[in-house]
């Protein structure tokens, strides 16, 4: 039982974690329709500027992580403006390309910047544990627990800023129709501009978050964002609740999956099961639900 | 009722449009189009569907950009100051809003969220939100049933409250000019009344107002000025009342009311033969009823096409005209009744196996292979003929190559067939309009189709062009036997074509028998031209 409850809380983590690189890559999509293979990079750059405030510059921990936030925003709506501005209307594929291209340069121009070493972000969660139910109790990590409220936090954030800032009504007003947007006189590409801006700062949050802890940040760290890819899939590209949701969902299997693997399958197969397991279950899902769980059918009219 | 010309002659029209023409990819859908619009008027733009009034507003309010259309010539002009091609976001600072067709309201924004978005640019400084909240309180006092529907999603409305819920977003902006793209579409007539009331009370308030509009006694009754478009060009204008009194459905129809019946313009001998009736029906729709939610688009139909028969179905937007060949290829699935294609039930078949039965379909916009040339778009088409195997096809085989020789020339004979040879190898996507919807066509038939569903083949079309493709179709059930069933707007084409024409209204069959009878019929003038016009 407690192992059972040992796993779980390592899921949700994982899955908070997961949740929240994939909101960042819903709040783009759904306005924009753009797939934006940067978001491993902002989240590099997010956790890159964190240490750079904090540890370089020897500013507090939070004031650093909310500028290196606002710094994300600006680069976010720079490469908005310089290199998919002009992409508007042109295929899906050749955004998509576009993107890695900025993904490549970022990639680059951090490495050049900070080196490839692994370096410490200098978090106060740092290893800290708390057993709860005494001895023999469940382990629970401070840092889990701060991705999970992050986690919650940021989506309630997003939600209440969709719900009640006029940005936020213009934005969800493009994402349901983007030509009865610019009809009703909505800048769209301010909406973009903004959009870019959220997903970059909730990336720097999350970067923060995984490099946090044990981990420590270097270039790899980008790529841990297409292991958030089936929470996205999982939850539908347009939903920001499916994002968290599917995170989730995503987390806690891959543990359970990794806790509980069959030991009988012959070695290397029976160690990597939970690598595996979390694509069986997106495939089951799409199989019955092919827009994910939250997500919006979208049809072509003929 | 007159418009407002207490400021003197000299004040420039608050919009000119001339000699404008719009096309979207090779096919022109506006040509030589020339409207002025004085300040405090209302001006009415009737005309069938796709006479092409939704485009001359698009051209005006900037959103053709977002359907690939572009001014090819003319200008437009607000307040005498040159506008041409001006973007969207642009024109509504500039003061014109537009309400587009279908009421298209944000569904998962409420009322309240709906108007706000309509407000715009989203800065969110006080004196903005001060002014905002007075707008939005005159535009709920302008429509009482929406202050009682704040919170709820748009999505959730009536059609007519959604019409209203558009119709207040654009006000939102306050706007010094109103374009409204079929304010009645869809709509029951008391709420073309209430629709026809709010329009007054807005240009009272003095707002300039544009609709454009199939109903033409609906728009009529609110305009001072009118204009019917036909074809892409205007046919008519001058005061409501002097066109309302002129033979507006020949008008509509031909955009010539001098020109005699459509029917009797076609020697008796060019007429098609019509096939000896009684023909025993090829295909065979029996009391079909097709629902979206709580819209149903087709309403306990029966219809029926004979073999070697070419029927027409026309009927104004909305009538579910396309929904009907979407429901003979099971494109949309029918909640009941039954089709029957030479006594085999289609409902509940794959679309495929449909197509596997014989029956061919064309689109409205051309749905072809743009990288294959002419001849690989007919090669698709026969697809379902070719027998050999995969990996036959992959060693390339004796008899599979011998195969796709005998494929490939029966697809040469099409082409020749349908005067193609010139565009034989040229990729789809090169192709003008006018040649594509001849493939499309070609690629219908490839599949040795017994029959072919078109729709709107005309659309986008030239007058050339229409003439060809109409030589191909009959030229098609004369010499291969093909049954067709078309939509079609273009009643020029149908009255020489179809051996039969059926109307459609609200998902009903309205009319039913020869186009001479049926293009004669007041009915359907009533259908086309909105309640009312039967009495003018």
């Amino acid at each position: 039982m407690t192992r059972l409850a040992q796993l779980l809380v390592a899921g949700v983590a994982v899955g908070s974690l997961y949740g929240l690189i994939a909101l960042g890559f819903v709040v783009v999509y759904r306005a924009s329709h753009v797939f934006n293979f940067a978001h491993g990079s902002f989240l590099l750059l997010g956790a890159y500027l964190t240490y750079g405030f904090h540890q370089q510059l020897g500013l507090p921990f939070f004031p650093a992580l909310g500028l290196a936030a606002v710094a994300a925003a600006a680069a976010g709506v720079a490469v908005e403006r310089l290199a998919l501005r002009r992409m508007v209307g042109q295929p899906p594929f050749a955004v998509i390309m576009i993107t890695i291209g900025v993904a490549l340069v970022m990639d680059a121009l951090m490495v050049w910047a900070w080196g490839a070493e692994r370096l410490t972000v200098g978090d106060p969660w740092g290893l800290t544990t708390y057993r709860l139910g005494g001895a023999g109790g469940v382990r629970v990590a401070a840092i889990d627990i701060a991705r999970l409220l992050a986690a919650g936090l940021v989506l309630a954030a997003y939600w209440l800023f969709c719900r009640y800032s006029s940005l936020g009504v213009a934005m969800r007003a493009t994402a349901a129709d983007q030509e009865a947007a610019v009809a009703s006189g909505i800048d769209v590409h301010r909406v973009f501009a903004v959009c870019w801006a959220l997903a970059a700062a909730i990336a720097t949050v999350a970067g923060v978050l995984l490099a946090g802890g044990a981990r420590g940040v270097d270039p790899s760290l980008s790529a841990v964002a297409l292991a958030a890819f089936p929470a996205l899939v999982l939850g539908g590209v347009n939903s920001p609740v499916g994002a968290i949701v599917g995170g989730l969902a995503l987390g806690v299997v891959e543990v359970l999956a990794a806790g509980y693997g069959p030991g009988w399958l012959p070695g290397a197969l029976g160690a990597n099961v939970h690598t595996v397991v979390p694509y069986l279950v997106l495939l089951g899902v799409l199989l019955v639900r092919p827009s994910g769980m939250f997500g919006d059918r979208e049809r072509a009219r003929l | 009722m007159s418009p407002n010309r207490a400021e003197g002659p000299s004040r420039p029209p608050v919009l000119a449009v001339r000699d404008l023409a719009v096309a979207y990819g090779g096919g022109r859908v506006l040509r030589g189009v020339t409207i002025e619009v004085e300040s405090g008027s209302v001006v009415a733009v009737v005309g069938a569907s796709g006479a092409g009034k939704t485009t001359l507003l698009r051209a005006v309010s900037g959103l053709l950009g977002f359907h690939r259309g572009r001014i090819v010539a003319g200008t437009v002009e607000l307040d005498g100051r040159p506008s041409t091609g001006d973007d969207a976001a642009g024109m509504v600072r500039r003061g014109v809003a537009q309400v587009m067709e279908g009421g298209r309201v944000f569904p998962g924004l409420t009322v309240d969220e709906n108007l706000q978005a309509g407000a715009g640019r989203g800065r969110g400084r006080e004196r903005d939100r001060e002014a905002a909240a007075a707008t939005r309180a005159r535009v709920l006092e302008l429509f009482p049933i929406l202050a009682r529907r704040r919170r709820m999603p748009a999505g959730r409305l009536s059609g007519g409250e959604r019409q209203m819920l558009a119709i207040g977003r654009a006000l939102m902006s306050s706007p010094r000019l109103l374009l409204l793209d079929e304010p009645f579409l869809g709509l029951a007539p008391p709420l073309v009344e209430q629709v026809q009331s709010f329009l007054a009370g807005i240009n009272a308030g003095g707002t300039t107002v544009v609709v454009a509009e199939q109903r033409a006694a609906a728009a009529f009754a609110v305009a001072h000025r009118a204009y019917v478009l036909a074809n892409g060009t205007i046919a008519a204008e001058g005061a409501p009342a002097d066109i309302g009194g002129r033979d507006i459905g020949r008008l509509y129809l031909s955009g010539d009311e001098s020109a005699p019946a459509a029917t009797a313009t076609i020697p008796a001998a060019a007429r098609p033969a019509a096939p000896p009736a009684p023909a025993p029906a090829l295909l065979e729709l029996a009391r079909v009823t097709l629902r979206f939610g709580s819209v149903t688009a087709l309403d306990d139909l029966s219809l029926q096409v004979g073999a070697g028969e070419i029927v027409a179905v026309i009927g104004p937007n909305g009538a579910g005209k396309t929904s009907v060949l979407n429901c003979v290829n099971q494109l949309y699935r029918p909640q009941g009744g039954s089709i029957r294609l030479d006594g085999a039930e289609l409902q509940g078949r794959r679309p495929w196996a449909v197509a596997g039965l014989g029956v061919g379909r064309s689109f409205q916009r051309p749905a072809l292979f743009d990288r294959l040339d002419v001849v690989g778009n007919l090669l698709v088409g026969r697809h379902r003929l070719m027998a050999r195997g995969l990996a036959a096809n992959a060693f390339g085989l004796g008899r599979s190559r011998r195969e796709e020789a005998d494929h490939r020339r029966r697809c040469e004979e099409i082409v020749d067939f349908l005067g193609l040879g010139a565009y034989r190898d040229r990729p789809a996507g090169e192709l003008p309009y006018g040649v594509a919807k001849v493939v499309e066509l070609g690629r219908a038939v490839a599949m040795d189709a017994r029959l072919v569903l078109l729709d709107e083949p005309s659309a986008g079309l030239t007058e050339d062009e229409t003439d060809h493709l109409a030589r191909c179709i009959l030229s098609l059930r004369q010499e291969r036997g093909v049954t067709v069933l078309m939509v079609e707007h273009h009643v020029g084409l149908v009255a020489r074509l179809a051996d039969r024409v059926v109307v459609l209204d609200s998902g009903r069959a309205v009319a039913d028998g020869p186009p001479g009878d049926v293009l004669a019929d007041p009915e359907v003038a009533r259908v086309y031209l909105g309640s009312g016009a039967a009495a003018r």
